[in-house]
Parts: C-alpha cells; structure tokens; sequence
C-alpha cells in the first residue's frame, strides 16, 4: 500500500482467491483510503428517498441481512460491509455505492428466497454467498441521515430504537471503524474523532434491538419505516410483500 | 476523597492529548491514547475552553462570575466540584 494510490500483493499460490478478494478489498482498501485522510465504518447502508442510513455492528451483527431484507421492501442496497465517509459541502457526510454484492450465509439466502439471486461463494473459508442485491444502482453520493448500531433483541420483546447522546455516539463510531486495529496502527485517531463529530452534527445514532430470525420482519419495518418518516424521509411505497 | 476546597492560587492545566469536538450543547472529547471518551456540559465546556492556557482558580472563578452574572463565591462552588470531577476524569491537573 502506497501514498494512498497503490496497493501491490503477491499471492503465495495456496491461497483462496476468494479470501484474497476479502483482504485486498477489505482491509488493503482501507489502509489505503485511511492514507486519504477518510473515515471507514463497518456498516452496510441503504437509500431512503434519497439518503443514506447505516447499519453497523461487528461481523455476524447482521448488517448484511438488514440490507437484503430492505431490499426487499424496496430500498436500494448502497454499500455492503464497508462505508466509506465522503465530506460535502456544507459539513454534512455522504455514501456512495460501490456495487458490492450482499455476502450472506445460505441459511439466510434461503429465508429470504433469494436463491436465483446468489452467485458464488465467497471463499472456501468464508461459507457466505455473493448475492446481487435485489435493488442498486444508485449513483449519486447520497447523505447521511441515521446510523443505526445493531443489537439483538431479547426474546418475547418487540423491536425498539434507542436514541444515542453525542458521547454514546461517538464511542460506537469509534468501536465501529471498518477495521479498529487499523485506525491505532495507522494512527489516524485525530481525522478519526474530527469526521465523527462532524458526522454527529447533522446525523444521528440509535441502537435497534430487533431479533436475529425473521419471525418480526414486519414489526421491524414499522418501527424503522416510522422513524424515517418522522425524520422527514418518504418511505417507499411499492410495499412488496414478504412472507 | 480529596477535600473539596481549592487554593484560589491553584494553577490549574489541561491534560495533554484530549481531542474535542462539538455537538449541539456537548463537548465531546476523546484521549486517543487511552481510548477514553468525555462529554462535557455547556459550563464544563466553557471551562475547558478558558482552560486553553493555564489559569489560577481565582481567575477562573472572577472570568466565569462576571460571564454568568453570580457572585465569585458561588462561582467558586461549582467551578471547584467541576474540577474536581474533571481531574478524576484525567482531564486536567493541578499545580501549587
């Protein structure tokens, strides 16, 4: 990795492909736009009426199967994994797409019947499937409006959204940098902090707490759906069934 | 527990190494080194302003009673409690 601009690897030739593809796309790609001087989450995010919201949590939190199932329900999938923080002008943060495909376990595939919609898997160590997103091909950089930190909901409650002050939000920006071991190694705390207070000017973080199955899928969409609209999005309205 | 009075010649300093950032009212502040984060109050956060460079207590007391028009005494209290809790926090420090 190189001035922000390069990134040269040499597979030992017993390697995955596939595992190379994670680490070059992943982590590689981090350092390098971490050299740049940007913020990198680990979140997935979707466009509501023309902005960004962001679910993050560590790996298995869910963030891919957030996106699938709001895919479903007709928002188009932005960014798989990782979200990179572009600043625009008048202080606020943007995301834009960079046509990743979803990564999901073949159990979560085959809940949602997205089966004609998968395509290989990941690595042989990774068993996550490749799966084009049901809706993309958004463009444009669209604006961060919410961040959401996923969090499992106890059985036998239903799912609810706690607002974070602007210290609990910081730690969970913090906590959920795409990569945390390098935002230390590379020392890039200060750009780190400066960009999630900005992010915190005009975006707000809430914890969801909704189940890890999908027996509340509809009870989920009402309690975000709802708090999209009542942070002045237009939610969508081809409804698509999902049984 | 320390006492909670203060030598008004007390010079008080900032710790090193606290990045802060506003948001709304708060004052949000991380030390990057010991990954601890702080959120400071509007008064905590005019303090830690006027604390850019070292201040005697009797300084910051006669500055802050005459901005939110309440006598140095009562000054004193708060300010006093404040940095009390804001060097158990590692924020700032004392020098006689």
């Amino acid at each position: 990795m190189h001035s922000g601009g390069e990134i040269l690897f040499d597979p030992d030739g017993n390697s995955d492909p596939g595992d190379i593809g994670l680490f070059v796309l992943g982590t590689c790609f981090t350092v390098l736009l971490q050299q740049r001087g940007y913020l990198i989450l680990h979140a997935s995010a979707v466009s509501v009426d023309s902005h960004a919201v962001l679910f993050c949590g560590p790996s298995g939190a869910g963030k891919s199967t957030m996106a699938a199932l709001l895919g479903m329900r007709g928002y188009p999938l932005l960014n798989e994994d990782v979200c990179t923080l572009n600043p625009m002008d008048g202080g606020k943060y943007s995301v834009r797409s960079d046509s990743r495909m979803l990564k999901l376990w073949s159990e979560t595939v085959v809940e949602l019947d997205l089966n004609q919609n998968a395509r290989t898997l990941v690595s042989e160590k990774h068993k996550k499937f490749f799966v084009e997103p049901l809706r993309s091909g958004i463009a444009d950089k669209q604006s961060i409006k919410a961040l959401y930190v996923l969090s499992d909901l106890e059985k036998g409650n239903e799912p609810s959204l706690e607002h974070l002050n602007p210290l609990e939000a910081a730690v969970e920006l913090k906590r959920n940098a795409y990569r945390p071991t390098l935002v230390e190694a590379m020392e890039v705390h200060e750009d780190y902090f400066r960009i999630s207070i900005g992010l915190l000017q005009h975006a707000s973080v809430y914890r969801l707490y909704r189940p890890k199955d999908f027996g509340q899928t509809e009870a989920l969409f009402a309690l975000l759906e709802e708090h999209w609209r009542n942070l002045g999005l237009q939610t969508s309205d081809q409804i698509e069934t999902f049984s | 527990m320390k006492p909670l009075h203060l030598h008004e010649d007390v010079v008080i300093k900032r710790e090193d190494g606290w990045l802060a950032g506003r948001v709304g009212d708060d004052l949000v502040m991380m030390h990057a080194k010991s990954n601890q984060f702080a959120n400071l109050s509007a008064t905590g956060s005019r303090i830690w302003e006027l604390l850019e460079g070292p201040r005697t207590l009797k300084n910051l007391c006669e500055t802050l009673s005459c901005e939110y028009d309440i006598t140095a005494e009562e000054a004193m209290a708060d300010i006093t409690k404040f940095l009390r809790m804001a060097e158990s926090h590692n924020l700032l420090h004392f020098e006689q």
